[in-house]
């Protein structure tokens, strides 16, 4: 009989997902060795699963890894024998790298598109997608810069990834450090995982670098990883992220951490149109247009400077207008941080084709065992739909049921409850639907933030909360992306959007980052209605994170 | 009792005509007076001594090698099995039997009829005749074996289940899918659906074992077809399950084997597949036992094989066995492989030289080589399933709902999983996912809550998590909620309602108490429930709205005849029968010379009578001489049992003598029209005379068909015995 060896932690599938058994002593070790190229899917309790997907090989191959290491390491840590079909699709897919790759010519706006082999030429040339941005030649095609990116995604979706050998632009110079001391006092120095995806992502500056993504959960320093690769590629950068908010968080860190001067910095938002050799911009603007033919005025920004680097902050919330102008500007580094892949428009394959492949990722529970992350505590809550609506929700169409859920009254005493039972904590009330907000906010008699505050309002009010002299803050689906609230250990949801897992993930960061206590996420969810579906998609995200999540059902007696 | 006292018993038992026979032909002149048990002493001692034995053994050739292993092997052999297992004519195997007997090597038992080998010899056979090769040649496969796995196994199965469960509505009609489950069932279980090159062309095409699948559940009674409805008895999985869990892929196996047919089972034939299925298993079992991994069969060992497993009263054609070969071939269970060997590699791996080989293959050398290379068979290597050693963990479940199946993971558990969880994706370690449709079905089944989280935690060995008990939990009360039941509904006025309320006689017959005055009743009992009214005085009973009489119900008619409940299946053990392949060596080896040559010389240097000449050297070639002390003038009787071409009256006096023994065979010969010989035995019942003809009756042997046959027509008649030991 066949045995399995179960000293050894992975079981490789022949639908090309690994499983890490993470109870095995080996299952660390195998991690290290398969990181390289696999993506992490999800990670529960018991086992992670990683998947071989043709990205994650070539992301590989680009790294220098062959069929042969990938097979050793398979085979090295495999309880079972690796079956011959994934044997033999790593083979197939890592033979593909390089078949085609991008070279400069003596032009600078044109590219050599280099394909030795006559049968994928005629393949390529018969591509109703891209026939027309190539132009024959020996050995392969002449392509437009400007079409660089829109090419290497076609490939990609036809199974051939480029090797991308086209230097990128290097930019105006910009040199600076990182502080070891911050201006606010405080010790400063990169963590592990932080210097190790700076350089993962540098690469040393060799042809097939300096363009990806990095994921991370949110409270585990993107902003740093940022800055560590600004540092290093001592270049004009312009970064760009998803509001105002943001943007003043990003300069904050600047000036804290970096010998930066405030001159050097500039901020592109609705309100102030600065151009730095640091210019942090938000996607808003960069997308506004007078109407709906009009062009974006604002995209000349990325032509303003000749930018080194690009940075998109929550990378995963890039709008779609933004596609097409990061597809024209291949020839510039690019990052992109995010903490989470998913894209509920499923457009994840372009983000990570235009903006760069994933070059880093941790799970979420490792960073929490080394203690970068606040080990948090997921609550879900479920309480009876409130008596005096419940004819409405019957017979409201499907479209507004989830909206009479969400702002069922009985939440908001459950709310004030567990604001007590959080005396010493600072606490996030999170919500979708300002009236409910509102109403929360009368009762707790805290301040509420929404869209429509002011941001130098909205700007005081964190500040207080910084300090410890607001201790509960009410907020809008503002308060989902990247801002940073470092004493915040209660976040407690009282509605969101359907089922969005990245909007779980991004509630959830804003507790997570380490502090003294541990941090507490509330779910209050109405029973046996719709919003029970959604939360269903929230908890399986949280629990493939590896959290665990706790369901109770609340009654008047109830003891919290 | 050991060899020795058992080999004086049988002796003993020889007719006397043949014990005496046999002392004259190994001991020469018998004195009188003479007493038997001394000559069986002196036989004895004659057969125990170096020499003899060395002579007997060095006698024993190829064939000779081949019977004897196969009596060896053969659980209870017959002359009739050894003849089909052997594929050999049994006139031919009768003449071996015979020779055999007087060479001592075998006996027959009279009341069976069953061989056996002679226990003086028999181990001395296990160490330099018996060999496996020659019955089921098999030769090493050096090459890395194909990492094909057999696919139909109960981690399959459990997933197939489990489709079924939550989409049992598969076809459109017929048996054939819809393609909107195919598609699904191909993301579920790729497995089930296989590129394979067919056509002209070789064309690349994907096969959808899916159906064939489901026939061959349907031949184990684990699905049922109801219109475009494939619905799981789970009871029968239930019964399944708890078959031993080596035998369960085995019935799968059998099941499939007989699966091709198209069309849902129905009457006699649902009957016959479940049989044939459950013989083909019980065939299985041995035949996977005996096959070792690493070597290379041709189909036509492995169907000898087979032969040899089969039941006597039941016997496995070629074409069955070829057809289960075929099956284990689709299943992955064996692997057609390439075997390159050059021609001298074979000589030197098989005797070529005899022709018991090219039996197997065809009949020139080179063919031979071709034949033997291009149709090898290995057991695949994978067969016997997957364990990882030490674990005792057969399921993992995760805080997302999601349980992932080990692939040993039993079929009792796993049964469960199918009902309670969603397949999600079929591989080596199968995903599920628990939800809210998945426990309502398993609540339908009457489990409650906490007989879900003692399943769980009996398969993964842990608790499980705290959101999976609430959220079971929050389902079961959802489910709980709402109620549909079958049945009568009972509703009596208030003024009515207490003659029911304290009547003993109604209230066992209560399903349900819905409301006041309004009650659930089944309507298989409605003769008792009728009855019960009745006492009570509610008598006699209003028609019952809405329900189409087929039949007249009327109270003392018994009307409990569920018909729409499917019979569970029961699944009778395997008979497992055994080949005694215990000690046996794989590999012949060809005996040294014998003496049978100076035997012959020394003949040529007598000076003889011709028929004294003629039968010693008949017995020299029947091996039955093994030194030249035996062939001594005057010890020869010779016997007359042929007669050929004009001696008709011989051929006459031969048939009376055989119908005067009333236990001898006649060896038949004719010439056909063509001028080919053909022999048959025939065991005579009378001889009767029509004008100048003599007309033979007898009975074929060992068919048993009645014959009838002119003497004259017969180019020669031999008289057989139909063993040494028969009277």
């Amino acid at each position: 009989m066949i045995t399995g060896d179960p000293t050894k932690p992975l079981i490789v599938q022949s639908d090309r997902s690994l499983l890490l058994d993470v109870h095995n002593p080996e299952a660390d070790a195998a991690r290290v060795d398969i990181s390289p190229f696999t993506e992490l899917e999800k990670s529960p309790e018991h086992m992670h699963t990683y998947r071989l997907t043709p990205l994650s090989i070539w992301n590989a191959a680009s790294a220098g890894w062959n069929e042969n290491r990938i097979e050793k390491a398979l085979s090295k840590w495999s309880r079972f024998p690796v079956p011959e079909n994934v044997s033999y699709e790593i083979g197939d897919l890592i033979s593909r790298f390089g078949k085609i790759s991008l070279h400069e010519t003596d032009e600078d706006l044109v590219l050599f598109l280099k394909v030795d082999d006559p049968n994928l030429r005629s393949e390529l040339y018969s591509s109703r997608k891209i026939v027309k941005l190539l132009d024959h030649t020996d050995g392969g095609f002449l392509i437009n810069l400007i079409d660089r990116g829109h090419i290497k995604q076609e490939l990609m979706n036809i199974g051939y990834p480029v090797r991308d050998e086209a230097p990128l632009v290097k930019g105006d110079p910009l040199e600076f450090n990182l502080r070891e001391m911050t201006l606010g006092g405080y010790p400063f120095h990169l963590r592990d995982y932080q210097e190790e995806a700076a350089r993962i992502f540098h690469g040393n500056g060799n042809p097939g670098s300096g363009f990806g993504t990095v994921v991370l959960p949110c409270g585990s320093g993107k902003t740093i990883i940022g800055m560590a690769i600004m540092k290093l590629l001592a270049t004009n950068t312009l970064i760009l992220s998803t509001n105002v908010a943001a943007v003043h968080q990003w300069i904050d860190e600047l000036l804290d951490k970096t010998t930066l001067t405030r001159e050097e910095i500039g901020e592109y938002s609705g309100t102030r149109k600065e151009i730095k050799p640091v210019t942090i911009g938000t996607y808003q603007v960069l997308t506004w247009r007078p109407d709906k033919e009009a062009a974006f005025p604002h995209f000349s920004i990325f032509r303003k400077r000749n930018w080194g680097l690009i940075i998109y902050d929550e990378v995963h919330l890039l709008p779609a207008p933004v596609f097409r102008i990061t597809a024209e500007i291949q020839a510039v580094r690019r990052l992109g941080l995010t903490a989470t892949l998913i894209r509920e428009d499923g457009k994840e394959g372009e983000v990570f084709s235009l903006v760069g492949p994933k070059r880093y990722d941790v799970p979420w529970k490792e960073l929490e065992a080394k203690g970068w992350i606040a080990e948090a505590y997921c609550h879900e809550i479920r309480v009876d739909l409130a008596e005096s609506l419940q004819v409405k929700y019957a017979i409201a169409a499907k479209r507004h049921k989830h909206r009479i859920a969400s702002e069922n009254p009985l939440k908001i005493p459950i709310a004030k409850q567990l604001t007590e039972n959080h005396r010493e904590d600072a606490i996030l009330v999170i919500g979708q639907y300002l009236n409910q907000l509102k109403e929360i906010a009368d009762t707790l008699k805290a301040p509420l933030i929404t869209g429509k505050t002011p941001n130098q309002k909205r700007e005081d009010l964190y500040q207080a909360f910084r300090e410890g002299r607001e201790r509960i803050l009410v907020v809008s689906k503002v308060a989902n992306f990247a801002i940073d609230l470092p004493d915040a250990s209660v976040a407690i949801q009282v509605s969101g959007t359907f089922g969005s897992r990245q909007e779980e993930a991004q509630r959830l960061g804003r507790i997570l980052r380490p502090k003294k206590r541990n941090s507490y996420f509330y779910s209050l969810v109405t029973r046996y209605t719709v919003e029970e579906l959604f939360a269903a998609n929230r908890q399986k995200f949280l629990t493939e994170q590896g959290y665990k999540y706790y369901i109770e059902s609340w009654n008047e007696q109830s003891n919290y | 009792m050991n060899s020795l006292d058992t080999w004086r018993k049988i002796i003993l038992t020889l007719p006397d005509h043949a014990f005496f026979r046999i002392v004259r032909n190994y001991l020469g002149t018998i004195r009188t007076p003479f007493h038997k048990p001394s000559l069986i002493q002196d036989l004895i001692v004659f057969l125990r001594k170096r020499d003899t034995i060395e002579q007997i053994f060095r006698r024993i050739d190829e064939a000779d090698a081949q019977i004897l292993t196969a009596i060896q092997v053969i659980p209870s052999p017959v002359p009739e099995k050894l003849a089909f297992v052997l594929n050999l004519p049994f006139l031919k195997i009768h003449h071996y039997l015979l020779n055999l007997e007087e060479r001592l090597l075998i006996y027959t038992d009279p009341q069976s009829g069953i061989l056996f080998i002679n226990p003086l010899y028999e181990e001395e056979l296990k160490d330099r005749v018996f060999a496996l090769q020659l019955l089921f040649p098999s030769e090493p496969f050096l090459e890395e074996p194909p990492g094909d796995s057999p696919w139909l196994t109960s981690s399959l199965l459990i997933a197939v289940l489990s489709l079924l469960f939550a989409c049992p509505e598969v076809s459109s009609g017929g048996t054939k899918f819809k393609k909107k489950v195919a598609s699904l069932w191909e993301k579920r279980i790729p497995l089930l659906f296989k590129e394979e090159k067919s056509g002209k062309n070789n064309d690349l095409k994907v096969i959808n074992r899916s159906e064939r699948l489901l026939r061959t559940l349907e031949i184990l009674g684990l699905v049922i077809w109801e219109d475009t409805f494939c619905r799981p008895v789970l009871s029968g999985w239930t019964k399944l399950s708890e078959c031993p869990d080596r035998e369960i892929p085995l019935r799968l196996w059998g099941a499939w084997a007989v699966s091709s047919i198209n069309g849902p089972l129905s009457g006699n034939g649902k009957d016959t597949s479940l049989k044939t299925a459950h013989l083909f298993a019980s065939l299985l079992h041995p035949f996977l036992e005996i096959v070792p991994e690493g070597r290379v069969f041709s189909r036509q060992s492995l169907i000898t094989l087979l032969k040899a497993l089969s039941p006597s009263q039941n016997p496995l054609d070629s074409e069955s066995c070829s057809n289960l070969l075929n099956a284990l071939t689709e299943l992955s269970v064996l692997l057609p492989v390439q075997n390159e060997r050059s021609p001298a590699k074979l000589q030197e791996i098989f005797s070529l030289r005899e022709k018991s080989y090219k039996r197997y293959f065809r009949k020139s050398e080179k063919s031979l080589v071709a034949s033997f290379c291009s149709e090898g068979l290995v057991l695949s290597r994978w067969f016997s399933g997957l364990k990882e050693a030490g674990s005792e963990r057969e399921g993992v479940l995760q805080p997302n709902f999601e349980v992932a199946l080990m692939p040993w993971t039993p079929l009792r558990k796993g049964v469960f999983i199918a009902l309670v969880a969603d397949l999600f994706k079929f591989d080596l370690y199968p995903h599920f996912e628990l939800n809210r449709s998945s426990c309502f079905r398993t609540f339908d089944e009457g489990y409650d809550t906490e007989g879900i989280l003692k399943a769980l935690e009996e398969l993964t060995g842990n608790p499980p998590p705290q959101n999976i008990r609430f959220s079971i939990g929050h389902w079961e009360g959802e489910y709980k909620s709402v109620q549909l039941n079958a049945g009568i509904v009972l509703s009596v006025s208030d003024n009515r309602r207490p003659f029911l309320e304290h009547s003993k006689e109604f209230q066992p017959w209560i399903k349900q108490h819905l409301a006041k005055g309004v009650y659930l009743l089944d309507p298989a009992d409605i003769h008792n429930w009728s009855k019960a009214l009745a006492d009570a005085g509610i008598d006699p009973l209003p028609k019952v709205h809405g329900l189409v009489y087929t039949t007249a119900i009327s109270i003392g008619e018994n009307t409990s005849d569920h018909t729409d409940i499917p019979e569970t299946p029961s699944f009778t053990p395997l008979s497992l029968k055994k080949l005694n392949i215990s000690g046996l060596k794989t590999n012949y080896i060809l005996p040294p010379p014998s003496n049978i040559e100076d035997l012959f010389n020394t003949l040529k240097g007598l000076s003889l009578p011709d028929d004294q000449r003629k039968e010693l050297k008949a017995r020299i070639q029947r091996k039955i001489i093994l030194f030249p002390e035996q062939i001594t003038a005057g010890q020869v009787v010779h016997e007359k049992i042929e007669a050929r071409g004009l001696d008709y009256s011989g051929k006459v006096r031969l048939i009376d003598e055989a119908l005067a023994s009333g236990h001898d065979l006649l060896e038949l010969e004719f010439r056909g029209a063509d001028g080919d010989k053909t022999s048959f035995l025939i065991k005579p019942t009378t001889l009767e005379k029509e004008g100048t003809n003599r007309i033979l009756h007898g009975t074929r042997f060992p068919e048993g068909n009645d014959g009838t046959y002119k003497v004259r027509k017969l180019t020669a008649v031999r008289k057989l015995h139909i063993s040494l030991y028969y009277p």
